[in-house]
Parts: structure tokens; C-alpha cells; sequence
């Protein structure tokens, strides 16, 4: 939930990517599952290339197998310096996608845009145009945490 | 605009499916559309819902029967994405709410 005085940060966009991506994963398994009980291949082929489905399936595995990464670290049995990196690597590899959150939302509507017909040129534009928002409201409310609610 | 013959309807299935093709599938999606705008309205009737939670209950209706329809042939993929999506939003609209 957002903090009280309203102001998005990027563990909110980091849930919204997750909870946008799970949805989807779990649409993707009703729709194949549907196609395949009733032998539609035509409507599974092209749900399987869909922005959509590419996207939210690569951003929803690449985060469980990071945060999978990172308790493999914390269980490693063989020494304190294979725990130490394996840790490490996992956190990176989870704070990696917790910064790239705003581009991949940004990159699921633009995907979903032009699932849906609309033209590269003006996907593009939107998605970046999404990504700037997020990053300009992420980085002023940072400045805010410095400056103790004062803005710029 | 001439429209195909309607061939081979011997039952409402097929009457159907042929109004459905005739019209360019648009039939399926306005009725998918309707039962959408329809049961959000019903709910919002209801005090005790959220706009969120009312939003996000009519889409993931919407979305169950569009991908019944989608299922038959009788709408276009975009389409069942297009609801897909809306239920995507709708948790993020109910995540920034706060709704419980």
C-alpha cells in the first residue's frame, strides 16, 4: 500500500510489476488451458506471442529465480565465503530488477499496445513516456526524503 | 454492403456464429463489453463497494467470458488480451488504493 502522504516509490512500482505479472502468468495458464481442453491451437499460438505473455512470463520467473538465487546463497553449506557471494549475487541480481521495475512496466504496455494494433512509433512513445513519469516521481520523492518533506 | 447468406443455420449455435461472422465478431465483443459496463454499474450500486473493487470484479467477469468466446472462435485474440489487461490494472488500481 502507499505510504500516507501518497507519494509512489519504487517498492510500489516493484509490487505493481509483480502483481501485473502474476496476473498475467495465471490468465496465460486459464487461456492454454482452455485452448488445449477444447483443441483450439489457433487461439494458444497466438496468445503464446503476445507482448503480454512473453514479457510478464520472463519478468515473473527472472524474479522468483533471483529471489531462489538468494536462498541458495543463504543455505550454501560450503563455507562462510561461497554464503557471503552467493548472498550478494542474488540481492544484486534482485535489486537489478527492482531498478529496471518502471522500464518493464513500461515495456509491458508498450508490448500490450501493440498486441493490440496500435503502431510501433506510438508504443514507443508511451512506454517511454510511462518510464520517464515513473522515474521523475521516483527520483523528486527521493529528493523529498533528503530535504525531510521539503520540495523541490 | 452485401452480407454472406446465412448457410447451413439449422440451430441458435450456428445463428449465432453466423451473426457473429457477418458482423465482423464485433457481436461478441459488444455483448462482452455490455455485460462489463452492465455488472460494474450494479455493483457500484451497492455503497458498501470500492469503485476499485467493483472495477476489478466486472473486468475479471468480462475477462472469464471473453476467453469462454475467444474458446469458440467468436472473438479476436486482441480482445481477450484487451480484458486480460484491464483485470492487470484493476489490481494496481486496488493495490494503490489500499483496498482490503
Amino acid at each position: 500500500m502507499i505510504n500516507k502522504k501518497g507519494a509512489l516509490v519504487l517498492r510500489d512500482v516493484m509490487f505493481m510489476m509483480i502483481i501485473v505479472s502474476g496476473i498475467f502468468v495465471l490468465s496465460g495458464l486459464f487461456v492454454s488451458e482452455m485452448a488445449s481442453n477444447y483443441e483450439n491451437t489457433n487461439m494458444s499460438n497466438e496468445w503464446a506471442i503476445t507482448g503480454t505473455n512473453t514479457i510478464a512470463n520472463s519478468t515473473f520467473y527472472d524474479t522468483g529465480s533471483d529471489v531462489a538465487a538468494t536462498g541458495d546463497g543463504l543455505s550454501a553449506e560450503t563455507g562462510i565465503w561461497s554464503l557471503i557471494s552467493g548472498t550478494l549475487n542474488g540481492i544484486g541480481d534482485a535489486l537489478f530488477l527492482v531498478l529496471t521495475a518502471p522500464n518493464t512496466i513500461g515495456d509491458l504496455v508498450g508490448g500490450t499496445l501493440q498486441d493490440a494494433g496500435v503502431t510501433v512509433k506510438i508504443s514507443d512513445i508511451i512506454n517511454y513516456l510511462i518510464v520517464t513519469i515513473f522515474w521523475a516521481i521516483i527520483i523528486f520523492t527521493v529528493i523529498s526524503g533528503f530535504l525531510r518533506g521539503g520540495k523541490l | 454492403m452485401v452480407y454472406t447468406p446465412p448457410s447451413n443455420v439449422t440451430d441458435a449455435t450456428r445463428m449465432v456464429s453466423w451473426i457473429n461472422s457477418t458482423t465482423d465478431l464485433w457481436l461478441f465483443q459488444g455483448i462482452i463489453s455490455a455485460v462489463f459496463v452492465v455488472s460494474l454499474i450494479t455493483m457500484l450500486k451497492n455503497q458498501s463497494n470500492t469503485a476499485s473493487k467493483s472495477f476489478a470484479a466486472s473486468s475479471f467477469i468480462a475477462m472469464l467470458v471473453s476467453v469462454l468466446a475467444r474458446t469458440i472462435d467468436l472473438i479476436p485474440t486482441w480482445f481477450m488480451t484487451l480484458w486480460i489487461v484491464m483485470v492487470g490494472l484493476s489490481a494496481v488500481w486496488m493495490y494503490v488504493e489500499g483496498t482490503q
